[in-house]
């Protein structure tokens, strides 16, 4: 395949997932997964998961991890497109929708389109959890590092960068 | 309740906003809507706490990151199209270059030992943050049959059967929507 038509296919495939991206970046990883690793095996499952480190390590929001994938796929060119098409289709939305805020910001409706929205979301980010636990959890040093940290930030408010160094140091040591 | 800090004009504002999106987007370890309140609401004054809550629960209803929405509203309010783009650009521009020079480095050095023992341990934490995400968000939801129900039915569909997310969301937003409408119309 040749490189323009991988850039027309992810651009048109993040423009749809931003579109989608109802709860933010957590319910579109799945199917981002899906499309670029299941289906075109463009970036390794082990990549992905290690893109998904570098955005949760790094500083800067983690939907940028999609810049990073559209570089991997296709250079500085790729890094540009997919970030584009993953973040100006919503921009332009709430562009258009903050202007006319203050008309609906009461509105029952969007109430209930939040309410009916958000189980459908709760599934999507335990979806999301799966995909970057399978890619992660290879033996029971890291299964029981994915399942400490749940338990960790569930039961503390313990800022979940702490336990990435942590995890990060175990790894250095050739634990994981 | 402080005064609200009125907006520079002209560049001078395109530019305040350019830096202040950028500092929160290069702040946004766990979450970069965390340092906006800071940002914006404490330090700068550019929002009332009041409106700082409106305006988050109007990005987070609407697709697309948080932080890249608040951009757009924030930036309109105060710049219209001009003030939006300098605040989409200071959560974009420099952050991206940051995660493109990371992404060289893995490229280089990403098969070393030590480098994939990291990210090894870094990607098992982040799953497990995942679904204490998920556990979090659920909480509210957990007394509600019907909110189980297509939960279960989405995780089921994009998570195991891994199906387009269009279709999970066109198949299942719309009867969910629905539940959620006739609770509130019986609730009355």
């Amino acid at each position: 395949m040749n490189q323009g038509s991988i850039l027309l296919q992810l651009a048109v495939q993040f423009v749809l997932l931003s579109l989608l991206s109802f709860g933010g970046v957590n319910v579109i990883l799945p199917d981002a997964h899906r499309f670029i690793v299941d289906v075109h095996h463009w970036v390794s499952d082990q990549e992905f998961a290690d893109f998904f480190a570098i955005a949760q390590a790094a500083p800067g929001p983690n939907f940028l991890m999609f810049g990073l994938m559209g570089w991997k796929i296709a250079g500085a060119l790729g890094a540009i497109v997919a970030t584009l098409a993953i973040g100006v289709p919503a921009a332009t939305v709430a562009f258009i929708v903050g202007g006319l805020w203050h008309r609906f910001r009461n509105a029952a409706w969007r109430r209930v389109v939040q309410m009916g929205l958000a189980p459908v979301t709760i599934g999507l980010v335990f979806s999301s959890g799966l995909v970057l636990g399978t890619a992660a959890d290879h033996d029971w040093i890291t299964f029981a590092i994915t399942a400490a940290t749940a338990v960790i930030t569930l039961g503390s408010n313990v800022n979940p960068l702490w336990l990435f160094l942590v995890a990060g140091t175990l790894g250095a040591f050739g634990l994981t | 309740m402080r005064a609200i800090a009125a907006p520079r004009a002209g560049t001078d504002g395109l530019v305040d906003l350019f830096f202040a999106f950028l500092q929160i987007s290069l702040s946004g370890f766990g979450g970069a809507i965390n340092w906006a309140h800071r940002a914006l609401v404490e330090k700068r004054r550019w929002m009332s706490d009041e409106d700082f809550t409106e305006t988050l629960s109007l990005c987070q209803f609407l697709p697309g990151p948080n932080i890249v929405n608040f951009a757009m509203c924030l930036g309109q309010r105060q710049h219209g199209l001009a003030g939006a783009l300098a605040a989409l650009a200071g959560v974009i521009v420099v952050p991206l270059g940051i995660f493109i020079g990371l992404g060289a480095l893995y490229t280089s050095f990403g098969q070393m030992a030590v480098v994939h023992g990291v990210l090894g341990g870094i990607s098992a934490a982040a799953a497990g943050f995942m679904i204490s995400v998920g556990v979090r968000i659920a909480g509210p939801h957990r007394r509600r049959p019907w909110s189980a129900l297509f939960g279960t039915a989405a995780f089921i569909g994009m998570g195991l059967l891994k199906f387009p997310l269009v279709y999970v969301l066109l198949i299942l937003a719309p009867p969910s929507i629905g539940v959620a409408w006739w609770l509130e119309v019986r609730r009355r």
